[in-house]
């Protein structure tokens, strides 16, 4: 191919990474926040609904309170699906799985101990929201407290509450500890790739005609490089490369 | 803390959900343990011997070559779970459905292929389901676990399913785009 194509290949590449790989950590984080406050927004809606069928199980029958809570929680689900998570602090996703938490344990205590097991979207969901492993730690110790909660309040069933308790906890445990492992092996994965990509980019726009050869744009005013110690990094893995 | 990355090709893959399949059916197998000393009334010795065999299961697949197996083999490994912890809630008590937490978001994980989830959900499904028929003093309880179990496991390995199909998405993106720049340099140094 000659020298005006690749140009034009790389224009293309340099494009795509503009808007795919190379796009600001601000403009991700806004999207990420939108769609993981989305996502608990679904969970608590579907959650809800799916639980419905199983009150009518209940023995006695299931109390007036269920279907309050119940329409609480699609009620909490609607507004997290609709609130401007791209425009606030991410801060405030902590909302949704500490209101999640707090949620399932009024079912718990006022409906029945049978729910405990939607602790289970509560763990799942900080396990893959939260990049901070303490964020994780700290919301499935939330849950953990919660789900020993019933010996305080109801001593009958202590025993009971300490037995569910024990298979419980390790679940959890190990569920949040596999899931934030497994994300962050392929978020470890991406940005290599991401990093190996840009610095293709930055050598091929070296290697450009001269008459091309301004420095590589992303989108307007942004150079592909983010941050100076990303293009110091690049340069390493260059110097690198050719020491190689 | 920043992760070690590994390679991504599919010997690798095999190797890390089969290794992540042993720690699971072990840790699973052991988590049992103090529950299963809280029963009342004390559940039969067969409970720890499942958990003997759950543990041995968790062994084989740690020392398993599943670089050198076809993936389709990964398909034992929540099979033999499912049929595990079937064998728990009729031997232990039924709260051991919970365990299937373990297999659903290990079967979300390794097989990419929706079908191939599903096909494992209603398996589980039908475990839940069905412990009625062998749990037959408990028939209205059982139904009632399965009817929160089964959608809360449904919905769980949904969204793992989901969320790990966009990450492999991503990242499968961002290598073929590293690619095509290297690629286009490669072209570019040659025409110099």
């Amino acid at each position: 191919m000659n020298r005006v194509g690749d140009t034009e290949d790389l224009r293309r590449v340099e494009s795509t990474a503009a808007s795919e790989v190379g796009h600001g950590p601000r403009l991700a984080a806004a999207a990420a926040a939108r769609r993981h406050g989305m996502l608990a927004g679904v969970l608590f809606v579907a959650a809800s609904i799916t639980s419905l069928p199983s009150t009518f199980l209940l023995d006695p029958g299931a109390p007036a309170i269920t279907y309050v809570l119940i329409a609480m929680s699609v009620v909490i689900g609607i507004v997290c699906i609709r609130a401007p998570w791209d425009r606030i602090s991410p801060i405030w996703l902590n909302l949704p799985p500490l209101l999640g938490t707090i949620h399932i344990s009024l079912v718990v205590a006022m409906v029945d101990r049978l729910y405990t097991f939607q602790y289970l979207f509560v763990v799942i969901y900080v396990a893959y929201v939260f990049r901070d492993r303490l964020t994780v730690a700290a919301h499935v110790t939330a849950v953990y407290v919660a789900m020993l909660a019933p010996v305080v309040y109801d001593p009958e069933m202590a025993r009971e509450a300490v037995r569910e308790a024990a298979l419980w906890i390790p679940t959890l445990g190990i569920a949040a500890a596999a899931i934030v492992y497994l994300r962050e092996q392929l978020e470890a994965r991406e940005r290599t790739s991401q990093r190996f990509a840009r610095e293709a980019l930055a050598i091929a726009s070296r290697l450009r005609a001269p008459e091309a050869d301004a420095p590589l744009q992303t989108a307007p005013g942004r150079s592909f490089h983010h941050h100076p110690s990303e293009r110091a990094e690049g340069d390493a893995g260059r110097a690198q490369q050719q020491r190689v | 803390m920043t992760p070690a990355v590994e390679p991504a090709d599919p010997s690798w893959r095999s190797r890390r959900y089969g290794r992540l399949a042993g720690a699971l059916f072990i840790v699973g197998a052991v988590a049992t343990v103090p529950s299963s000393l809280l029963l009342e009334p004390e559940p039969p010795d067969a409970m720890f011997v499942l958990a003997g065999v759950a543990v041995a299961c968790g062994v084989v697949c740690l020392l398993v070559p599943w670089e050198r197996l076809s993936t389709a083999w990964l398909h034992v490994v929540p099979l033999a779970a499912t049929v595990l912890v079937a064998a728990a809630m009729e031997i232990g008590h039924l709260s051991y459905g919970f365990l299937l937490v373990f297999v659903a978001v290990f079967a979300a994980y390794a097989f990419p292929d929706t079908r191939h989830l599903v096909a494992h959900l209603a398996l589980m499904s039908a475990t839940l389901l069905l412990a009625p028929l062998y749990e037959s003093e408990l028939a209205r309880e059982a139904v009632r676990n399965a009817l929160i179990a089964v959608p809360t496991l449904a919905l769980t390995a949904g969204t793992v399913h989901y969320i790990n199909g966009q990450l492999e998405r991503r990242e499968r993106h961002a290598r073929a785009l590293a690619t095509e720049a290297i690629e286009i340099s490669t072209r570019l140094r040659r025409d110099q």
